[in-house]
């Protein structure tokens, strides 16, 4: 097992999404269960000694009923504590809170029930409204696939212009507000997919580039065809005035040719 | 076996959804802290695995008990008990979420909601506002009047007749402070001491803050100094059915909700 595992598979995707998986599965989150040291270095008082800052964030694990709620950052934390310096520690599980909850998406025009923690709610209320939450937090935040999801059918809704049918003020109201996130619709409909979608939909595009197969015919017709065309041209020649010859003329005296 | 988990998930790599959570115990947003860090990372080198040692977590916050910060919103339309319509409120977070918010009662007070409300009253009058709600608890203060029944307490011995003054005193009794230009007399005197009209209803108008209305029921007891001579107790005097000293206020009385202490009693019952 290589030290870095080869991330080649994505090589065949669009550059975007491929900035979007990488973002996804493997960029850099936000801390929720550990405070970062600030700054770059530390010096020791009483030594003086100068060290480097690492913060090595805690691993989290997600469990399946993660994919379906938006738990705002948070995820389950398996450890130890050891509550007792004489004692051994023993093996401990965080767990989130977890709330069932109605949130509403102006550009959606929908109240859906999520599983969410309190966490969520207060980062909706920090960016004053669901639809800002999704679109301004990096997908390796929402991390669900139902965040992951959700981002895209509101990036699809504003590339599209097509939410809100009946009321096209408020569209045009929320288009202007949401104007930052609106991203090209060709990135909009690559954005959120699973590799498995993202590998079907590749197999389309592809397609469709793949010319026509050429109708094999049979190399004789060809060479035929080429035959006949000499063979008139011989017969041009032939019918045409005859070109001086020379002289010499070996049927001077046989006036049948 | 957790010892071989966890060697394995030292490099961070976690997205192992395996775990199905069936719990039913505390659950709450945990900030936690390494016990035993980690070594620090040579350069140019590839990141040394963590160690199981380097699960000791001790916790350092529980956010869940921390109380959360209150929601800072801008009303559209007139809250009772919150508030007028744009005006800007804070509430506690929860109330906000769900009886607000999702309500469409209110938006969030985020910088550009602020800046377009600022201009919608400049452009707008807000005088319709002001001709419909006093303030936040006027509506509630009506409706707590309306319920109410005020027991005037008139002399058993001396002559006198209904002012003000008597509506005033009996407010005062109950703890309701309501000054004389708020009180509005029927248009016929009552006057005695009488002892068929112990007991009855009659009908005041309360105005508050020169705005809302509302006619509040009163029941005139009759009260001597001298304590043989006071009328006996009678329990249950303040239950309906309500008998008016004027047949022309009957409907308004039996019509205004009854008071709190009979909706419990019926519901009890």
């Amino acid at each position: 097992m290589s030290a870095v595992k080869s991330r080649s598979f994505l090589n065949r995707f669009p550059v975007f999404y491929q900035k979007f998986y990488k973002e996804w599965r493997w960029g850099p989150q936000a801390p929720v269960h550990y405070v970062p040291e600030e700054g770059k270095w530390k010096r020791n008082p009483e030594t003086g000694e100068v060290k480097v800052i690492q913060n090595k964030p805690i691993p989290l694990t997600y469990p399946k009923e993660f994919e379906d709620g938006l738990w705002g950052g948070e995820a389950l934390v398996r450890g130890f504590q050891k509550r007792n310096p004489l004692r051994r520690r023993a093996a401990h599980f965080w767990f989130p809170s977890l709330i069932k909850s109605v949130l509403y998406s102006e550009i959606l025009d929908k109240h859906m029930e999520i599983t969410v923690t309190p966490r969520t709610l207060r980062l909706v209320d920090q960016h004053y409204g669901f639809d800002s939450y999704i679109l301004e937090t990096p997908p390796q935040d929402l991390k669900s696939n139902l965040g992951v999801k959700l981002k895209r059918s509101l990036l699809l809704a504003l590339a599209k212009k097509d939410f809100l049918p009946n009321n096209a003020v408020k569209r045009e109201e929320l288009l202007q507000k949401y104007q930052k996130h609106i991203i090209p619709l060709e990135e909009a409909e690559w954005y959120g997919l699973t590799i498995q979608e993202a590998l079907e939909k590749l197999g389309e595009s592809e397609q469709r580039e793949v010319k026509a197969p050429a109708v094999k015919q049979p190399l004789k017709i060809k060479f035929r065809e080429e035959f006949i065309q000499q063979l008139k041209a011989e017969q041009e020649e032939k019918s045409a005035p005859p070109t001086p010859k020379s002289s010499w003329n070996p049927f001077k005296f046989n006036k049948s040719v | 076996m957790i010892r071989l988990g966890f060697q394995l998930l030292g490099g961070a790599k976690t997205f192992q959804p395996s775990l199905s959570i069936k719990v039913e115990q505390i659950r709450t947003t945990f900030v936690l802290k390494r016990r035993y860090p980690p070594l620090l990372d040579k350069q140019n080198r590839p990141p040394k695995p963590l160690v199981t040692k380097n699960f000791v977590y001790d916790e350092v916050e529980n956010t869940n008990l921390k109380k959360e910060p209150d929601l800072k919103l801008i009303l559209t339309s007139f809250v009772e008990g919150v508030g007028l319509k744009n005006e800007i409120v804070t509430v506690r977070p929860n109330f906000g979420r769900f009886k607000l918010l999702a309500c469409g009662l209110a938006v969030y007070a985020s910088p550009e909601n602020l800046e377009k409300l600022k201009k919608d009253l400049e452009n707008s009058d807000n005088k319709v506002q002001t001709t419909l709600h006093s303030s936040r608890f006027a509506e509630l203060t009506r409706r707590d009047l309306a319920s109410k029944i005020l027991v005037v307490l008139v002399n058993q011995e001396n002559p006198w007749t209904i002012e003000k003054w008597h509506i005033r005193a009996a407010f005062r009794r109950t703890g309701i402070w309501v000054p004389d230009h708020a009180i509005k007399m029927g248009d016929k005197p009552i006057s005695g001491p009488n002892l068929e009209l112990e007991k009855k209803y009659f009908l005041v108008t309360v105005t508050i803050n020169n705005l809302e209305t509302t006619p509040v029921r009163c029941m005139i007891r009759h009260w001597s100094t001298f304590p043989e001579l006071r009328l006996p107790k009678v329990d249950g005097y303040l239950e309906p059915p309500y008998e008016p000293i004027f047949e022309d206020e009957r409907e308004i009385i039996s019509t205004l909700p009854l008071p709190v202490f009979c909706l419990k009693k019926s519901v009890a019952s």
